[in-house]
């Protein structure tokens, strides 16, 4: 079975598959066509891992479906070839339905997506899909075939294979569906992997396993992937080279050290001086890249990333687009930048850069303090409205939060994030527990009680495209808390007080009649900021306010936060799942799972010594985008997903993923208590 | 800020509004009206409304005037389209019965959307047992076949202009209640009205000001066709001689009328007929232009 022969020996030797200058063009409604790639080269080599990043229409996904011709009906492969072994056939030659071509996608290059969920078939059991595409690449009896397609589920490591057959695929979760996918494309034997964003819509920990299954994969049977991503830190722990784009055209690439220590474009620099990281210094400053990426139809003909850089010099604008030459030995690069440009720059650009993170002013006022909360929701089924279950979303949760301080919240999904934050800001009542705002307790008043404390407290949410409203304009939605808390008698007062805000969270106030549809995400969500504002609270949630932003625009909301922050006092009470980011902002966090606070303690000594395991499993699977430091680390590996918090289990909710469970575990539930220093622990384990 | 330079500012503001506004208003019309047959059904209802609205400077005939003279005529220069077996001007009864089904439509259609819509919004917004109640009518009321129910009502509330109009509005709220608390519940879930709610904004500023706006556009185009639909059963109350009190002139009892004269004077019912069928068309051309234009994708697209 070719699958299983090793051969990883003539691994890096071999060209396998060549794209070569590919232009691809996409048709407007009004038959003008839009230019989204403009030439793009990728090479990959026989049990090669490459990564290929970029923000959101940078052209990373385009360039693959243009490879594999499967464009959308108004996209077009303009120039180009696409090349698989050394035949040197064309692959863009044949027709994009052609049977040839089919044998390319379906046999020789598997690809999976973000979202698996559309691409398996809901009614049919997961061991049929993944047999049926076994029977077109191979002639096999329906018995050898459900032997091989169970097969394939164990290589890709689905527990209890050969049970889990006959289960369809709502039955499974988003990490086991995507190892599905990824069984139905091997079940082909194909050459090439492509894995497109595969990984994003998971946790960290499933996301984790995931890869580390692919990389295994890869040097098992020596079949090569292209991660396509806008995540660093994956392509720098599991890519050997990577390829960087920016505006349909790829700016830099090189092996995955050298991108990362030794980056010569801009964007690249750039790049990396804007994402935190699990290993940063704690008073950091994030670089935040200024602008937008040009959207395809206004790319300029000169280097696209020319108003965004800070390197850059008149002839920048003057020169055409700049080509890739090689800079270092393998390392090619797009600037028309020369090394000596860079030292005369950086050294204006140090001055800037040594702003070091003023220290935060943490006064002792408690702004919101939490006591033991815990709300629980009841399922009900049937006909009569029976009482199946009643689970404990958030239990027993206490933490309190200053003037001027930031707490950080985090645990992948279910862990009970949004309850808490939805009870705190009392859209639920909640069953037992102390929510006190300057000391007063509002766990238990009745909602016209409420309308003065809620000045106090204000939310960010997500979805920057769904915060706002999208029938009233940007300075309706802002004005909106103090319309509701008839803060300004006179609209003039309040329409001055909308330009403050604006200002305030760097928004230009002569677009505040501007309707949501006509911002970015990032200045959405800085009017998201700005509605929170506008009753003058004192305490912000902040609900995963930067997870739906580009990597280049999540440093300028992270920044302005800070800013906003150190200016006005606010006490935070940031939500998210990416504990790198959290880390940046937060003076203490918290970790959540399934409802329940595994660890407490300041940010510096949560990510030093770590002492839950779940703690320490979690920030294991964060990867770090640097591979010198990636390749140093070793991953925790936790064994199943994290299961509904309906089914939590009747002692520690960890204890069984845990890696040091007991006895104890299991029968009762560990209380936390302090390992010292304010470091709270729910664990037995000493 | 000194006070001139934030006049100036206002200024520059306002005039940005109204290029806004004047884009927006461009863009909705090109999307309307891409299609031909928008274009064609504007026009014809265009001509029916202008028909009706100067019925009296079209003709010099009264739509009640008899003339025993002429009775059952044929078409000719004095009568456009002939007499019926009263000696009254057809096409005078056509352009006057023109008005009463533009305003029974047009009058049931508002009632109907504006009592569905508020009962939509109430049982998706306050759900539990305000949401089981105004759901459960709507069905029994659905339960019963239109044209029964409008007969039946038709012996309680008698058969005015108003009480038609009335009729024909409870017929139809049914399918408002249902689509305004479909869409009710999803921007219920949003975030924008939660923000609002954790701001402690009350119920009927919620509604107010975030729903009703976001829900608005499809009942208008629902309402765009259903001025059809409400016509064309207000033509059949009239057909079945339960419509509009004789002698006023409605198309659907012009149909039945000529029912007994197609022989003499074919023209009695075929016109009418016509014309009900041509403003229903012309209706549905229109609220497919709205739909077009309305649709939430083309916002996007700035």
């Amino acid at each position: 079975m070719g699958l299983i022969t090793n051969r990883k020996e003539d691994k890096l030797v071999e060209d396998l598959l060549n794209i070569e200058n590919i232009k691809t063009d996409f048709r407007n409604s009004d038959k003008s066509e839009i230019r989204v790639l403009d030439g793009v080269s990728i090479q990959l080599k026989r049990g090669e891992i490459i990564g290929l990043v970029g923000e959101s229409g940078s052209g990373k996904s385009m360039t693959m479906l243009s490879a594999l011709q499967l464009l959308p009906g108004n996209g077009k492969v303009k120039e180009g070839t696409v090349v698989l072994d050394d035949n040197g056939k064309n692959l863009l030659d044949y027709k994009p339905n052609s049977n040839a071509m089919r044998d390319v996608r379906g046999g020789r290059i598997g690809m999976i997506f973000q979202e698996p969920m559309t691409s398996l078939n809901p009614v049919m059991p997961v061991g049929e899909q993944i047999r049926e595409s076994i029977s077109e690449h191979l002639n096999l009896s329906k018995a050898e075939g459900k032997a091989k397609a169970i097969e394939m589920m164990e290589m890709v490591k689905i527990p209890d294979a050969a049970d889990r057959y006959n289960e369809y695929p709502m039955q499974f979760s988003g990490g086991m569906r995507q190892r599905i996918m990824i069984a139905m494309v091997l079940a082909a034997e194909p050459d090439v992997l492509i894995a497109d964003e595969a990984t994003t819509a998971l946790d960290v920990t499933t996301q984790a396993l995931l890869l580390e299954m692919i990389k295994d994969l890869s040097v098992r049977t020596g079949i090569s992937v292209v991660i396509v991503t806008h995540n660093l830190g994956i392509v720098a722990r599991y890519a050997e080279r990577i390829y960087v784009m920016y505006a349909g055209n790829i700016v830099e690439l090189g092996d995955a050290v050298g991108i990362f220590h030794k980056p010569y474009h801009p964007y690249t620099k750039s790049l990396l001086k804007a994402i935190p990281r699990l290993d940063d210094p704690i008073d950091r400053v994030l670089v935040p890249i200024e602008g937008m990426p040009p959207s395809p139809a206004n790319r300029p003909t000169y280097c696209a990333f020319y108003p965004r850089c800070k390197y850059a010099e008149p002839k920048c604008r003057e020169l055409p687009k700049p080509e890739l030459f090689e800079i270092f030995p393998d390392h090619f690069t797009a600037c028309h930048l020369t090394l000596e440009d860079f030292v005369t720059k950086a050294k204006q650009a140090d001055v800037s850069l040594s702003a070091v993170r003023p220290p935060k002013k943490i006064e002792d006022t408690v702004c919101i303090e939490v006591k033991n909360v815990t709300k629980s929701f009841t399922i009900y089924k049937g006909l009569m409205k029976k009482k199946v279950a009643e689970f404990n979303a958030i239990e027993d949760i206490s933490f309190f939060v200053r003037r001027g301080e930031t707490l950080g919240i985090v645990g992948e999904s279910g862990c009970g994030k949004t309850t808490l934050a939805r009870t705190i800001m009392r859209m639920y009542e909640p069953d037992r527990g102390e929510i006190n705002i300057f000391g007063t307790d509002i766990s238990k008043m009745k909602p016209k009680e409420l309308v003065p404390y809620r000045k106090n407290m204000a939310m960010v949410f997500q979805d920057p495209s769904s915060s706002l409203d999208p029938r009233k304009t940007a300075g309706e939605s802002v004005a909106e808390p103090m319309i509701i808390h008839k803060i300004y008698d006179d609209p003039a007062e309040m329409s001055d007080r909308v330009d403050e805000l604006f200002t305030l969270v760097g928004l230009d106030p002569m677009m505040r009649d501007r309707f949501p549809h006509n911002f970015s995400g990032g200045q959405r969500q800085r009017i998201g900021v700005a509605r929170a504002l506008a009753s003058n609270p004192s305490i912000l949630l902040l609900d995963e306010p930067i997870s739906a932003l580009d990597v280049s625009i999540q440093a300028q909301v992270i920044n302005l936060l800070e800013d906003l922050q150190s200016k006005m006092g606010l006490a935070y009470l940031f939500i998210a799942h990416d504990l790198a980011v959290v880390k940046h902002i937060s003076d203490k966090i918290l970790v959540m799972y399934l409802g329940r606070v595994m660890e407490e303690a300041s940010s510096e000594d949560l990510y030093r010594d770590p002492i839950h395991p779940y703690t320490q499993a979690l920030l294991s699977a964060v990867p770090i985008a640097d591979p010198v430091i990636e390749r140093q680390r070793s991953f925790i590996e936790l064994q199943g997903e994290v299961p509904s918090v309906i089914n939590r289990a009747k002692g520690c909710p960890f204890c069984n993923r845990c890696r040091y469970a007991t006895e104890q575990c299991f029968a009762e539930c560990p209380q936390a208590t302090d390992r010292g220093g304010g470091h709270m622990v729910a664990c037995f384990n000493k | 800020m000194d006070t001139k330079t934030k006049a100036a500012m206002d200024q520059s503001r306002k005039d940005v509004k109204k290029q806004m506004k004047k884009q927006a208003r461009k863009r909705f019309f090109k999307a309307m009206f891409a299609r031909r047959i928008v274009i064609v059904g504007t026009i014809g209802f265009v001509i029916i409304l202008l028909a009706a609205i100067f019925a009296p400077f079209l003709t010099p005939y009264e739509p009640d005037a008899m003339n025993e003279n002429a009775q059952l005529a044929l078409p000719s220069a004095e009568h456009l389209l002939g007499t019926d077996n009263f000696g009254r001007d057809i096409f005078t009864r056509l352009l006057y019965g023109a008005r009463i089904s533009l305003i029974i439509g047009v009058l049931a259609v508002i009632l109907a959307a504006v009592i569905g819509i508020a009962l939509g919004m109430c049982a998706a917004y306050f759900s539990g047992i305000a949401d089981i109640l105004i759901m459960r009518i709507m069905e029994a009321l659905n339960s019963i076949p239109n044209l029964m129910l409008s007969l039946a009502l038709v012996a309680v509330f008698g058969h005015s202009m108003g009480s038609l109009a009335v009729i024909l509005a409870i017929a139809t709220v049914p399918t408002y209640v249902r689509m305004t608390r479909a869409m009710t519940l999803r921007v219920k879930n949003s975030d924008y009205v939660k923000a609002a709610q954790m701001q402690g904004a009350g119920s009927i500023f919620i509604m107010v000001r975030h729903i009703l706006p976001n829900i608005m556009s499809p009942n208008l185009v629902m309402m765009m066709s259903n001025v059809g639909g409400t016509i064309l059963s207000e033509a059949s109350l009239s057909f079945l001689g339960v419509g509009i009190t004789i002698p006023t002139p409605s198309w659907g009892s012009m149909v039945s009328q000529g029912r007994g004269y197609l022989l003499d004077n074919p023209y009695i019912s075929i016109v009418p007929g016509i014309c009900v069928a041509v403003l229903v068309i012309c209706l549905n051309m229109i609220g497919d232009g709205l739909r077009d234009a309305m649709d939430p994708r083309l916002s996007g697209e700035a």
